[in-house]
């Protein structure tokens, strides 16, 4: 799972682990990163979507 | 892909990324919302499968204010330094462990970092900033480290924020422990663990306060780490320009 993690482009990464495992808001880290909140939730989205079809092709289930 | 106002909210709120009030507003929209209902079982599993990446690390509650100082500086730096600054390099294997669902209090060592063999850092002051953080270039002197590794030490504050980059992962069974070394010479165990990502960087808080620490040190040690060095030190900062 961490290497799937990884795998995904580094901005989607980022308010992953931000939000995940530092525990920031989209707001906080919208703020941290100077983008808009939009794009915040956009890369969240996007992140967790890639994630489950790599989960999915890896055969990783939960 | 949806019309609805809300359509990229499904990822943040299963990341636990809205406030408290925001969160609430949206488990009532979701009752009614078909098209975030998808988002949520769609998402789901991967937002879950989420702690399986990381252990369990208890946060101090002064380590928020640092996080959000360090990611602000590393933004800059990004920022200037181009798109192709940030790129992911090549997979390397992490031990990884697991944490609770919405670790609100809980930071992963994903964020923290390490890998060492032999070093031996003198600290050369890279600059200040308005926010009073002062970062502390670490001199890699072991050869067997990756080529291109660094470390830093961030002090804000008497207290500190080691992150490393291109580090090789700890050796298999054990992990980085980040030890106080003060007048006396006798290194002092901190609960700071920490691996690397597959990228070879991270960060991880120093605990407690800088005050009358001469040196931060980082071993290789068991895991669940070690109340005495059990090899030598890796790495060593300054704490002090």
């Amino acid at each position: 799972m961490r290497t799937l993690l990884d795998d995904l482009p580094a901005e989607q990464r980022r308010v992953i682990e931000l939000a995940y495992f530092a525990g920031f808001t989209h707001t906080e880290i919208a703020d941290m990163l100077t983008i808009p909140v939009g794009t915040v939730k956009g890369r969240m989205r996007l992140g967790l979507e890639k994630l489950r079809l790599r989960m999915e092709i890896s055969g990783v289930t939960t | 892909m949806s019309s609805c106002a809300s359509a990229d909210t499904a990822g943040a709120y299963l990341l636990g990324a809205l406030s408290d009030d925001e969160a609430y507003a949206f488990e009532l929209h979701l009752s009614a919302c078909v098209m975030c209902q998808h988002d949520m079982r769609r998402l789901e599993g991967a937002a879950g499968a989420l702690g399986t990446a990381v252990p369990t690390v208890q946060a101090p509650p002064e380590l928020g204010m640092r996080i959000r100082s360090i990611v602000r500086s590393e933004a800059e730096l990004l920022r200037a330094a181009g798109p192709e600054a940030d790129r992911p390099r090549s997979r390397e294997r992490s031990r990884r462990g697991l944490l609770p669902w919405r670790p609100r209090l809980a930071l992963g060592t994903a964020l923290a970092a390490g890998a060492l063999a032999g070093l031996v850092v003198g600290a050369i002051v890279l600059g200040g900033s308005p926010s009073g953080t002062h970062v502390f270039h670490a001199r890699i002197l072991e050869a067997s480290v990756t080529p291109g590794a660094s470390a830093s030490l961030a002090v804000t504050g008497g207290r500190g924020t080691l992150s490393v980059n291109h580090f090789p992962s700890p050796p298999r069974g054990k992990v980085y422990e980040v030890w106080l070394l003060g007048p006396g010479g006798s290194p002092r165990p901190t609960d700071a663990l920490f691996s690397v990502s597959s990228n070879g960087s991270g960060t991880v808080a120093v605990p407690g306060s800088l005050r009358g620490v001469r040196e931060i040190l980082v071993t290789a040690e068991p895991d669940g780490g070690s109340q005495k060095p059990t090899s030598s030190p890796l790495l060593a900062a300054r704490t002090y320009a």
